[in-house]
């Protein structure tokens, strides 16, 4: 569990973050979304402890770390911009933590294969980094990042460099792997859609403060603020499914009573309604 | 129809092709020429160095030498009190360790420059290019009367410190592009990842500095084996480098002797650098190998 109390950050004068607090629970997806210059990124730095906070404590499993360099707070962190060490093949990358961990060549190199296994890309192992194309590099840093067995994993804007197609196949598979492995994961992103169908709770950044805090249905129904609202953009649409009165896409599940099962459309409308429209006709209402 | 449609979209395009392709040719024409004439420029004068260097007897306006001979070669290469190999073995030490102790320092300044921010850092970065504004005969004469105080006038050491200071302004120059432009990226990923700074150091920064750091080292090598009045003042004439022991043949007239040593010099540099690029790969080959052993 990663627990941030009262964290402040100030830059020139600026506050970035401003008495922030958040908690993220263990195991759990937890999204961060807001616009850019929210403060996101920063935040990642604070947990990562790559940028010391000015006042406020980060706590990791209740203790506070804020003393604890960033090298032994076992935080892994998906940059936006993959950061493969360019003199390393794609294995020396992926086992490059286990290596800091002192953990033999052969054995390290074997985890490497198989974490690569695990974001399929099977045979890459020898290949330079500058060989991969963007969504193949992305991959090779998650499987960086899972491969040392973090106690959390911190994706900043993992996805945000890549085609659309792309990025939901990416999406998906983070998703898995979170299933899969049972990392905290942390994702800071400005894009909505992908915070609403990711996270098991959601936070709302503004300004260096926490706006609303909840799981995606509720904060997709009933935003608190103005600016939440509008981060949804004029219409929101996603695709799902509808089982037994429910819709789902990924994550995101919003209660459809009398919808019919299916395939499903989620659509929230500029005046902040929320309605599920089955594929095959039928429909519900739920503002 | 469709026939004389298809060969018109090929004359179209053909003709397309070629008023577009003529600059770019011409460009390429006029590229190859300036590269020919900057090969000449280097490659003429060396010729004629090389020449010089076993020429016996070479009257105006023989086109080629009347005689050849060893005289100047052998002098260079023998050892001893009048001979050129020591001075040359003493230049090559001199050179490394003053490339490699400025490119460290100015690895370091380019860092606190390119990567921190505080108090007084325009003025340090201005401080760094000093150097360059102080003509070299003023700061010899400061330099020599503080090494004397000092007790490193006379010294090899002396030699070292006083040739590093004037190739820093060009080590840190280099360095501080190289730094910014590699940032501090990859270090942060390195660290989230568990890397240690000494790690960070070895595995991710110095290989990131490399083509700068072997910029910075050659250009402070040329820098110093190519000084003369600095050496003779700060050496006080007791550091014979080869710089110290060539001079007085050119201006002596010499010039079987002067090439030989001028020739010794161009290949000794190229040896150097050679052998360093070479090695590089081979750590670099190394480094793979040694996590793909099973």
């Amino acid at each position: 569990m990663i627990e941030l109390k009262d964290i402040s950050v100030k830059r020139n004068g600026a506050s970035v973050l401003d008495s922030l607090s958040l908690v993220v629970p263990s195991a759990s997806f937890v999204s961060v979304l807001g616009e850019s210059g929210a403060g996101k990124s920063t935040l990642l730095s604070v947990i990562s402890g790559l940028l010391p906070q000015d006042s406020g404590q980060v706590l990791f499993d209740g203790e506070v770390i804020d003393d604890v360099p960033t090298h032994q707070r076992k935080v892994a962190v998906v940059f936006q911009d993959s950061r493969l060490f360019p003199n390393m093949t794609v294995a020396e990358n992926v086992a490059f933590p286990l290596r800091m961990q002192g953990v033999a060549k052969e054995e390290r190199l074997q985890a490497a294969s198989k974490t690569l296994a695990s974001v399929q890309l099977e045979g890459m192992e020898g290949r330079s980094p500058s060989e991969l194309s963007g969504g193949q590099r992305q991959r090779v840093a998650l499987a960086r990042a899972l491969a040392g067995n973090p106690s959390a994993i911190l994706l900043d804007e993992p996805f945000s460099g890549l085609d659309e197609s792309l990025r939901d196949e990416m999406r998906h598979l983070v998703l898995a792997l979170h299933e899969e492995t049972g990392t905290t994961m942390l994702m800071v992103t400005h894009d909505a859609r992908e915070a609403l169908m990711m996270s098991d709770e959601m936070a709302y950044l503004a300004q260096g403060r926490v706006v609303q805090f909840g799981t995606p249905a509720d904060i997709l129904q009933h935003p608190a603020a103005e600016e939440v609202a509008a981060s949804f953009g004029s219409t929101l649409a996603i695709e799902g499914a509808v089982e037994n009165g429910q819709f789902t896409c990924r994550k995101l599940a919003v209660p459809a009573p009398g919808c019919a099962n299916g395939p499903a459309v989620l659509l929230r409308t500029h005046d902040g309604s929320v309605d599920v429209h089955a594929l095959s006709g039928a429909e519900a209402n739920l503002s | 129809m469709a026939n004389t449609n298809t060969q018109q979209a090929a004359r179209t395009s053909r003709t397309g092709r070629r008023s577009s392709t003529r600059p770019a040719v011409r460009g390429k024409v006029l590229a190859r020429v300036i590269v020919a004439i900057q090969i000449l420029l280097a490659l003429v004068p060396t010729v004629i160095i090389a020449i010089w260097a076993f020429a016996d007897a070479w009257p105006w306006p023989d086109a080629l030498p009347q005689a050849f001979s060893m005289r100047g070669m052998d002098l260079v290469l023998s050892g001893g009190a009048g001979g050129g190999l020591d001075s040359l073995l003493l230049s090559i030490g001199i050179g490394l360790a003053s490339a490699a102790l400025s490119t460290l320092v100015g690895a370091m300044a380019a860092r606190a420059i390119a990567l921190h921010s505080w108090r007084g850092r325009t003025a340090f970065e201005f401080i760094t290019f000093l150097p360059f504004l102080v003509p070299a005969t003023v700061f010899a004469m400061g330099v020599q009367i503080v090494f004397i105080r000092i007790g490193l006038a006379g010294s090899v050491l002396g030699v070292i410190l006083v040739h590093s200071i004037v190739s820093l302004p060009y080590a840190v120059a280099i360095m501080i592009d190289i730094t910014r432009a590699a940032g501090t990226r990859m270090e942060e990923a390195a660290r989230t990842l568990g890397a240690r700074w000494p790690v960070v150091l070895t595995q991710i920064t110095a290989p990131s500095l490399l083509p700068g750091i072997i910029s910075s080292m050659t250009m402070c090598y040329i820098i110093s084996v190519s000084q003369y009045f600095l050496t003779l003042l700060v050496g006080s004439g007791k550091v014979r480098t080869f710089a110290l022991v060539l001079f007085p043949y050119l201006t002596g007239g010499d010039r079987t002797v002067a090439g030989a040593y001028g020739l010794t010099f161009l290949v000794t540099t190229f040896a150097i650098f050679f052998a360093s690029e070479i090695l590089l790969r081979r750590l670099r080959a190394l480094d793979n190998a040694e996590l793909y052993a099973a």
